[in-house]
């Protein structure tokens, strides 16, 4: 095995294994069906969506994007030291998975908030969309959690094997497209006007 | 098989590297070849007979009783016993043509079956996947049911009773999803679990009935929406989830049809 990378020979090779992406390229298509109905809705509605845009807390949506991008270093920090430094992985594997519960905690918080001043799916369509995307979308940060703890549990063996390092990786490109999916519903609903 | 780079001192971890084991290797026969080798041609044939039932499906759905585009919920109940009575014959056919189908399925069914009950030793998989296999069986049948139900007199009775039936019908449809999710789980879970030297199954497959799984979610939207993209009658919450069912059925049969056509040849070759 060289490690200069200059004169060995190129490998193809995907992060983690190619399942994953097929899974990803399939859930992204999904949810671009889904922006795409909701940009067709708006573009019918747009009063009715600029206004309520107005009522979703932008504050706590910012910090909840900020929260999902700094579970995803940490991610991205423990793949690259679940071989070297398991005791590190883990414990940035496990902020993580911290960074998915505070992000849930915000948006229960949040649902709370607009259901207490009335604003409910049944409202009209905007919250229709902003309640069934942020819930499908929480819904996925919870296998999120799931995954990386079980990455965690991987990189705990006592030796570690390519296969478990790629299941660490799998397991960060998942958490890698939960990221991506917030940071565009983020600026479709609580950006865009 | 590439080797695994993260041993590498790289700018975010310049620890030297440290000592990773290579991944065991299988080093047994796929034991699926044993339930195909059996009688490979009879099981190449439970294998295609889902290509034909999709096809009845389809034929009893969309061209006899004509519900693609399907009704609205938000129609009245006088306007559901005009489209009832409009397409009777129709539909009382399609519906016969979908409760054949999704009856005999069984059989391809059984085959992923007994396929994951060598691919996944504790077998727990397997009868998971029988009971779900079962129960997706069922539900298809029983929408089909019901709007044979609502064909049965529509206009002799009240409307809303109708109305009611054709509800039960698409809901029946949707929102009892969980089944069929979890038949995808289970064979996903089986072919992860499937450590044979040339299994029947590539394992992006098990990613792809995951996310099959996955697709099913946004029909237990119907129930809360009448109108809009997540209704019974919806892209999202009706469409997506009937398309992805029927890919999945084919994916997994064109593994299945491969693996069975080397059995048949193994046969023939002696």
């Amino acid at each position: 095995m060289s490690n200069d990378v200059l004169t060995a020979p190129p490998t193809r090779r995907v992060p983690g294994e190619v399942g994953i992406w097929v899974f990803i390229f399939g859930d992204l298509t999904m949810f671009t069906l889904f922006f795409f109905s909701f940009l067709y809705e708006r573009s019918y509605q747009q009063d009715v969506f600029t206004g309520s845009q107005q009522h979703l807390n932008v504050g706590l949506g910012s910090f909840n994007t900020i929260l999902l991008l700094t579970g995803s270093l940490l991610v991205v920090n423990a793949v690259h030291t679940a071989a070297s430094r398991p005791a590190q992985a883990r414990r940035q594997l496990l902020l993580a998975v911290l960074t998915g519960a505070w992000f849930l905690v915000d948006k229960v918080y949040e649902y709370s908030e607009l259901t207490r001043h009335g604003y409910t799916p049944a409202t009209n369509d905007f919250f229709m969309y902003y309640y069934v995307f942020t819930g499908i979308h929480a819904v996925h940060l919870i296998v999120g959690m799931i995954v990386l703890l079980l990455a965690r549990r991987t990189v705990a063996r006592p030796v570690r094997s390519t296969g478990d390092l790629r299941f660490v990786e799998t397991a960060a490109s998942y958490w890698h497209l939960v990221d991506l999916l917030w940071i565009v519903l983020f600026a479709l609903l609580f950006v865009l006007n | 098989m590439p080797s695994y780079s993260a041993t590498s001192p790289t700018a975010l971890d310049p620890s030297p590297p440290a000592d990773v084991v290579p991944s065991p290797s299988p080093d047994h026969e796929s034991p699926a070849a044993d339930v195909l080798r059996s009688n490979p041609r009879f099981t190449l044939l439970c294998i295609r007979s889902n290509h034909v039932l999709t096809v009845v499906f389809f034929l009893g759905w969309a061209v006899a009783a004509r519900f693609f585009p399907p009704p609205h919920p938000s129609w009245s109940a006088e306007r559901i016993v005009a489209e009832y009575q409009d397409n009777l014959t129709g539909i009382r056919v399609g519906c016969a043509l979908m409760m054949a189908s999704f009856g005999l399925w069984a059989v391809w069914g059984a085959v992923v079956a007994a396929w994951s009950r060598r691919a996944d030793r504790t077998r727990i998989m397997t009868y998971a996947q029988i009971a779900s296999l079962a129960l997706s069986e069922m539900i298809g049948i029983l929408c089909a049911f019901f709007w044979s139900l609502a064909a049965y007199r529509p206009g002799e009775i009240a409307p809303d009773i109708t109305l009611t039936l054709n509800d039960m019908g698409w809901l029946m449809f949707l929102l009892p999803w969980p089944p069929f999710a979890m038949w995808c789980v289970c064979v996903a879970v089986a072919i992860f679990r499937d450590t044979s030297a040339d299994p029947v199954f590539p394992r992006w497959t098990a990613f792809y009935s995951l996310l099959t799984a996955f697709l099913y979610l946004p029909a237990l939207l119907p129930i809360f929406f009448k109108t809009g993209f997540f209704g019974y009658n919806g892209l999202l919450g009706m469409f997506v989830p009937l398309v992805v069912f029927f890919v999945w059925l084919e994916v997994i049969t064109h593994y299945l049809t491969r693996a069975a056509k080397k059995a048949v040849r193994a046969q023939a070759a002696g």
